[in-house]
């Protein structure tokens, strides 16, 4: 996916709208992808590189859990700082490695919780035979008194450019 | 791969997991091209933080790697997990993933299985709690 930094917004808790639709993201995780994500969490299971009991190898969950990140961050910039407070995923079908997945997310709520201000985004992910893989619901703290103390900084907590297989399509 | 089979009860505890945060691996997991709370101390810091904090789907990988151990394929089929990310993970930490069994449910030819799962540090203090389920056909 190929972002300009100008085209984004800054996220900001008050002007966020529940029942918001977030760009469509399609991605594809292959070998070199994968590596990386099995690496970081020292997750050794063929099923990942060799055979799976559906066959070749599948896709590691984890590359796909974080997917509704990947939605809000084809439009908004996020807070310095923001927290990732709840995940809520459900495992669908597994994805066979190297087949396209589309992600479908939605900005479903936000509320406020002990002075802390949170948003939860929803996604479905489908693959490119309409097939179901996940759901997965995250809720984030945008906006706390920490939050708005970093963003005196000025910087921006910038998450790495996503690579060019993500593709946003909306 | 699977452990789990019809016959469970309620209490059994799931094979623990246990794994080394790194900076190395936070920065592998976030794909360090920019400095971000993840990856750098000094952005950390600026951000209010203790040190560079591990990303929460990081416990998240290892709740999902016990229980698919656990449940073998029909994780994928079927698995729910819910988890709150509560105390940050930061370089050096050691987790472990654990999870107990409290609740057994059938439905038609199906058990479906409830799990208090979480990560505890070194210290035993929890970063992530939570719980599964998956169904064994």
């Amino acid at each position: 996916m190929k972002q300009e930094a100008k085209e984004l917004v800054q996220m900001s808790y008050d002007q966020l709208k529940p029942g918001e639709e977030l760009p469509v993201v399609e991605l594809v995780v292959d070998d070199d992808l994968q590596g990386r994500y099995v690496l970081a969490v020292q997750d050794e299971s063929p099923w990942y590189y060799k055979d799976s009991p559906w066959g070749g190898p599948i896709t590691h969950p984890s590359t796909l859990a974080g997917s509704t990140i990947l939605a809000a961050r084809a439009r908004y910039d996020y807070p310095f700082g923001w927290v990732h407070a709840r995940q809520e995923t459900e495992f669908i079908n597994p994805l066979p490695l190297g087949k396209r997945v589309k992600v479908i997310s939605k900005i479903i709520e936000k509320y406020r919780k002990r002075d802390k201000g949170y948003i939860v985004v929803e996604s479905l992910l489908v693959d490119q035979d309409g097939i179901e893989i996940m759901r997965l619901r995250q809720h984030g703290m945008i906006d706390d008194e920490r939050i708005r103390e970093a963003a005196k900084t000025g910087l921006k907590h910038r998450p790495p450019p996503a690579s060019e297989r993500f593709q946003k399509k909306s | 791969m699977s452990v789990a089979s019809k016959q469970m009860e309620v209490g059994q505890e799931l094979p623990p997991l246990v794994k080394e945060i790194s900076l190395d691996r936070m920065r592998l997991w976030t794909n360090w091209v920019n400095r971000n709370i993840h990856t750098d101390w000094e952005w950390a810091k600026k951000a209010g933080l203790p040190a560079p904090i591990a990303a929460g789907m990081m416990s998240h990988a290892y709740l999902s790697e016990m229980l698919t151990n656990f449940f073998g394929e029909n994780w994928f089929k079927s698995g729910k997990l819910s988890v709150s990310f509560i105390r940050y993970v930061v370089p050096g930490d050691t987790i472990t993933a654990k999870g107990v069994v409290r609740e057994k449910r059938v439905e038609g030819s199906s058990v479906i299985f409830t799990a208090d799962v979480w990560c505890e540090n070194e210290t035993g203090e929890k970063v992530t709690v939570g719980t599964a389920s998956a169904r064994v056909p």
